[in-house]
């Protein structure tokens, strides 16, 4: 705003400017629309710009070529775009278009067919994969069912195995009897193979081989108390 | 040029992009580009894309540089095959079929049927050199100095300006006249 009237200003203390000419972006100058003119510039006529005759002739007729020159040079410029306008909307031309346009058409059409054909191809390939896959993945899920069925199998028969071992209310007096008079050996040495060697009494050596023991890691010594003895000793 | 750094950094040179071969016709106004790419998330791959998408990485911006008045849109992930479409302007559709094509046969069938047809080029399309104006002068151009020019003030160097063209002659006259 505080720029623009300083241009005004500026170009109005140059001298060669009115103040309506000097208006810049709109604004009217300093003095209202509804103000007064000054007393002092009420019947102020400027005086007429001087013309020098012979230049204004000769300005005259070198404008007249100028502009002339212009004119045609415009002129030429319009006829030219107008033929390109009218050259690409011309009838043969339009033909020609839309029998390039049917060609280019046609010959998509066949390359798009080849294209079906890579396609067709392909999705073959892919569906074998895929089926093969599958199925690969069906033999695995059947193996890990299968070794799932096979380890309750062996883990219900262990339990049997097991439950005949229990101590019910009717063996509890043997078996404490049992258990009272057996003994664990823990005095023994050991060789690398696991054999165990345990001193007697008498100083001789028993040799107890490694692959004897059952599940609790107890040794089933041929001497010592077999499960059949074991299980006699609840019979009586 | 910023970037310069990968393979995609010769597709930002300006020389690249004037090497550009396709004009398209000037019925088309959109021109759609649909290709998927490997999904590494999912691990999915689309090797039948792999063309395509190696003509949009090479010759999109060569084709958009040489016609920059036509729409180019590029889609992914829209469709298991990967395409190209134009639009012309009175409503003709044109759908080409990129699945397991390479990158070069794409370019030349592109040319061959969105291209422009050989009675439709101006010399303006073809590419030819603009000549230069040959009122132009400078180092680059046929005359070095408006002074080579017949009815031009010559250079001060191959001839002295005469007495009233120098400040120190116009001085020597103003004096003269004062004196």
């Amino acid at each position: 705003m505080a720029a623009l009237r300083l241009m005004c200003s500026s170009l109005l203390s140059l001298n060669f400017l009115t103040k309506a000419e000097t208006a810049i972006g709109g604004r009217r100058w300093r003095k209202r629309r509804w103000a007064p003119i000054a007393a002092s510039k009420l019947f102020v006529v400027r005086e007429r710009t001087p013309i020098d005759p012979e230049e204004y002739e000769e300005l005259k007729v070198r404008y007249a070529h100028y502009r002339t020159a212009v004119r045609s040079i415009r002129e030429y410029f319009k006829q030219e775009l107008l033929a390109q306008t009218s050259a690409l909307t011309d009838k043969s031309h339009m033909e020609q278009e839309e029998k390039h346009l049917a060609q280019c058409l046609s010959e998509n059409e066949r390359w798009n067919r080849e294209s079906a054909k890579f396609r067709q191809a392909r999705e073959v390939i892919f569906e074998k994969e895929k089926q093969d896959l599958e199925l690969k993945q069906l033999i695995e899920i059947e193996e890990q069912q299968e070794e799932l069925h096979e380890k309750l199998r062996l883990q219900v028969l262990k339990t049997k195995d097991e439950s005949k071992r229990f101590v019910s209310p009717e063996n509890l007096e043997n078996m404490i009897e049992v258990a009272l008079n057996q003994r664990s050996i823990y005095n023994f040495a050991i060789d690398p193979e696991g054999n165990r060697f345990i001193e007697q009494a008498d100083g001789s050596t028993v040799v107890q081989k490694s692959g004897n023991e059952d599940e609790d890691g107890v040794h089933r010594n041929p001497e010592a108390e077999t499960l059949e003895s074991r299980t006699a000793l609840t019979k009586e | 040029m910023p970037f310069m750094i990968g393979r995609g950094a010769v597709g930002r040179t300006l020389k690249h992009l004037q090497q550009g071969q396709i004009i398209l016709n000037k019925n088309i106004k959109i021109l759609m580009l649909a290709f998927n790419l490997d999904d590494e998330a999912t691990g999915r791959r689309f090797p039948h894309h792999n063309g395509l998408y190696n003509f949009v990485f090479w010759h999109l911006p060569q084709l958009q540089y040489k016609n920059p008045d036509v729409q180019m849109i590029t889609l992914n992930k829209l469709t298991p095959t990967p395409w190209i479409k134009a639009y012309f302007g009175d409503d003709t559709k044109l759908l080409i079929d990129c699945d397991s094509r390479t990158r070069e046969d794409i370019h030349e069938h592109v040319k061959k049927v969105l291209g422009i047809p050989e009675f439709s080029v101006t010399s303006k399309e073809e590419g030819i050199e603009q000549k230069p104006n040959p009122a132009n002068f400078g180092s680059k151009f046929a005359r070095q100095c408006i002074c080579e020019v017949p009815g031009q003030v010559p250079c001060p160097g191959w001839q002295p300006l005469p007495l009233e063209m120098t400040g120190k002659g116009r001085k020597k006259l103003q004096e003269q006249a004062e004196g």
